[in-house]
């Protein structure tokens, strides 16, 4: 069986083949929009006013390409325990979101404030990062419009909800699920939503259900 | 070039991209619409005309690549830059393969984007010689038509952009041709391109009536000006008012109505018979004729001033059979029009048949064709026609010497000798109608007014008491087959 790294890796391939195309078009878009601003800059008779909003683009490009760079190089990093599932899934989406507004759909969080993540979990930082990231590649597909809502109670819960526009029910990798069910991470494919269970680290090791 | 008004179209759905692409090209003096996806843009090229469409080959609903084929299919003309990320350069050479005019690579760093600047205006050129070859293309293609008139010869194009040049000017004009040739159509394609297109096309065919009847259709006659005429008439300068008159035959009119005309043409007023006020009139004449009008002048049966009144510009229609390159196209379209009208499944032609119709002359020209077509397409039996369908009936009459009609003084009345003429003429001329009433000097509605007695029993009679008499004139009348069709001016149904 191959490891939770090998795994991992596997995970994020797929996940920076999908988002390439979106860095690019937004590193594009700053190029492009620069190319405006200095050409109408160079030009002695074009206003403030005709170069402001081409400058105001490529910034929330740059901002756009900034973030995604961001988000890559933080999941490409070997996995910190004090990442919890809001971090790690933050970062996930900076990343698919683009790509599911290309593909005509939408990739929401709902639930992942600052104050999210404090409880320990039992799993891993590697394995929840693995989980995640597999459940929303899987999760956003086409034009899916997605939803993930995250809920701390005993642990923390993490509900991928889609609203619409899914055509194919998500589908993880069984070697991703058995590294989770190792882990004590319960994962649920209903239909078209997927729940991800992260109960908090337990002294005594007994497991107890999440409500 | 660059700002000959072709458009551009970005298609992409990064807007950042569309925006800033769609100011630099903007900028550079071009009109720019984006859409934002592949979809979008379809219908944009398919509703509106674009020069040039810039396309990024990942796009929602359809990307770059189902787009270029999309637009080689509907043949949609424009010119496709695809815009192609570096994992995508494959894809990009595939789009080449299909027909895009180019391709660039993100990133659109200054670099790319001055090489896009100078590609525009040479896709733009390509585009433009192309459009300029399409509507050449078309119009040649047009010129297979024109009007109602059918020909993709020299010979008849010349005719069509003489038609073209003087159509909108109010020149009188004589058109010269053999009988058959389309003269009238001319005349009317000339109408409807001309600004008299609104008003009224008036024929009148000045053989075909006597003189005095020829006067009063012309200029027509007051309450009372002759007897019988117990209402006013307008004549057809009157009725042809804000339109185009076209005189036909027009040489065989006699001397004292060509001075009126001649009067008319040059005063544009036309006095009614028996009346007194002059009538104005706004008036284009067209004339045609199939006379030498050179002999006809030096024979003293044309006036030579109505002659250069009328003939302000000639169009010559050349003969049929000097109309080679016409000959399949013309049969081919009576063919389908017949075939269509007479529900038949005739796919064409066959060989022998092409054969005859390519080496015969024609005498009657593309009437005559016309004819020969329609009575081949009702008798062929087979899908294609065969030489025997269009040559042996349609030269049967034609081909054999003319035969004595023997009549026995006693028991033949005017009415009986009559029918028998008409008969005899009508197997005579393979089912002619228009060609028997000419031989037989009577009015079409004459002869049909013949064939129909003889449909019910009127000449029965008499076919058999000819028959009696010269066997041939049995074979001759069943060949002619005075069916109803036939007596309605189709050719007869083969037995």
């Amino acid at each position: 069986m191959p490891s939770t790294d090998e795994l991992w890796l596997g995970v994020l391939q797929q996940i920076a083949d999908r988002t390439a195309h979106e860095m690019r078009g937004a590193l594009n878009g700053v190029m492009v929009n620069l190319e405006v601003v200095r050409a109408r800059a160079a030009s002695t008779a074009a206003p403030a006013a005709a170069v402001g909003s081409f400058a105001d683009t490529a910034a929330r490009q740059l901002d756009l390409v900034m973030e995604m760079a961001e988000a890559l190089l933080a999941l490409t990093r070997a996995a910190r325990e004090s990442d919890g599932v809001a971090v790690t899934l933050l970062r996930v989406a900076a990343l698919l979101a683009p790509v599911a507004r290309s593909e005509g759909g939408s990739l929401g969080v709902v639930g992942a404030g600052p104050d999210v993540g404090n409880v320990p979990l039992a799993a891993p930082a590697s394995i929840i990062r693995l989980v995640l990231g597999a459940a929303l590649l899987s999760a956003v597909q086409g034009r899916a419009e997605v939803l993930c809502r995250v809920q701390e109670a005993d642990g923390t819960l993490v509900r991928i909800e889609h609203m619409g526009g899914a055509t194919v029910q998500p589908q993880i990798a069984p070697d991703i699920l058995a590294a989770a069910a190792d882990a004590d991470v319960r994962v649920r494919v209903l239909e078209q939503d997927i729940s991800l269970e992260f109960p908090r680290v337990r002294a005594t090791r007994q497991r107890t259900p999440i409500a | 070039m660059k700002h000959s008004g072709a458009k551009i179209l970005i298609a992409d759905d990064e807007k950042a991209i569309t925006t800033g692409l769609g100011a630099i090209l903007g900028d550079e003096g071009y009109p720019i619409e984006i859409a934002d996806d592949g979809q979008k843009a379809l219908d944009r090229l398919a509703s509106d005309r674009f020069g040039v469409v810039l396309a990024d080959l990942k796009m929602p609903k359809l990307d770059g690549l189902s787009l270029l084929r999309e637009l080689q299919q509907r043949e949609i003309p424009t010119e496709c830059i695809i815009i192609t990320g570096q994992a995508t350069v494959d894809s990009a050479v595939q789009a080449m393969q299909q027909g895009a005019y180019d391709y660039i690579e993100k990133p659109l760093n200054a670099e790319k984007l001055n090489r896009l600047k100078a590609l525009i205006p040479k896709a733009l050129e390509k585009f433009q010689v192309q459009q300029k070859n399409r509507e050449l293309t078309s119009r040649l293609e047009g010129l297979t038509h024109y009007g109602e008139l059918t020909g993709q010869s020299e010979v008849m194009r010349n005719v069509y952009q003489i038609i073209d040049a003087v159509a909108p000017s109010s020149a009188s004009v004589l058109i010269l041709g053999e009988s058959g040739t389309g003269k009238e159509l001319v005349a009317r394609a000339m109408h409807v391109k001309s600004e008299r297109a609104k008003g009224p096309f008036f024929a009148l065919n000045c053989a075909a009536l006597p003189k005095e009847i020829l006067e009063n259709e012309l200029f027509g006659h007051e309450r009372g000006a002759f007897t019988g005429s117990t209402n006013e008439k307008p004549g057809a300068f009157e009725m042809a008012s804000g339109g185009t008159l076209f005189l036909d035959e027009v040489a065989e009119m006699a001397p004292d109505i060509q001075v009126k005309l001649l009067r008319a043409l040059e005063s544009r007023m036309v006095r009614r018979l028996g009346g007194k006020k002059e009538i104005q009139v706004d008036i284009r004449v067209v004339a045609a004729t199939n006379k030498d009008l050179q002999k006809a002048i030096a024979d003293g049966e044309l006036r030579e001033d109505l002659y250069y009144r009328l003939a302000v510009v000639e169009i010559y229609l050349p003969p049929l059979r000097e109309r080679f390159d016409d000959m399949q196209l013309l049969a081919n379209e009576f063919l389908t029009r017949y075939a269509e009208q007479n529900g038949k499944q005739i796919t064409g032609f066959a060989d022998d048949a092409w054969d005859w119709v390519m080496s015969y002359h024609w005498p009657g020209n593309v009437r005559e064709l016309k004819n020969a077509v329609e009575r081949a397409v009702i008798m062929a039996r087979g899908e294609k026609i065969g030489v025997n369908d269009l040559m042996l009936r349609h030269l049967r009459g034609a081909a054999e010497p003319s035969t004595p009609l023997t009549l026995s003084v006693g028991n033949t009345t005017v009415a009986d000798a009559r029918r028998h003429l008409v008969l005899r003429t009508f197997a005579s001329t393979g089912g002619d109608v228009a060609r028997t009433a000419k031989l037989a000097g009577l009015s079409v509605s004459e002869v049909q007014h013949e064939m129909m007695l003889l449909l019910n029993g009127g000449g029965t009679a008499a076919a058999g008491a000819a028959a009696d008499r010269d066997p041939r004139a049995v074979r001759k009348a069943d060949a002619g087959a005075p069916s109803r069709a036939a007596a309605k001016g189709k050719p007869a149904k083969k037995r």
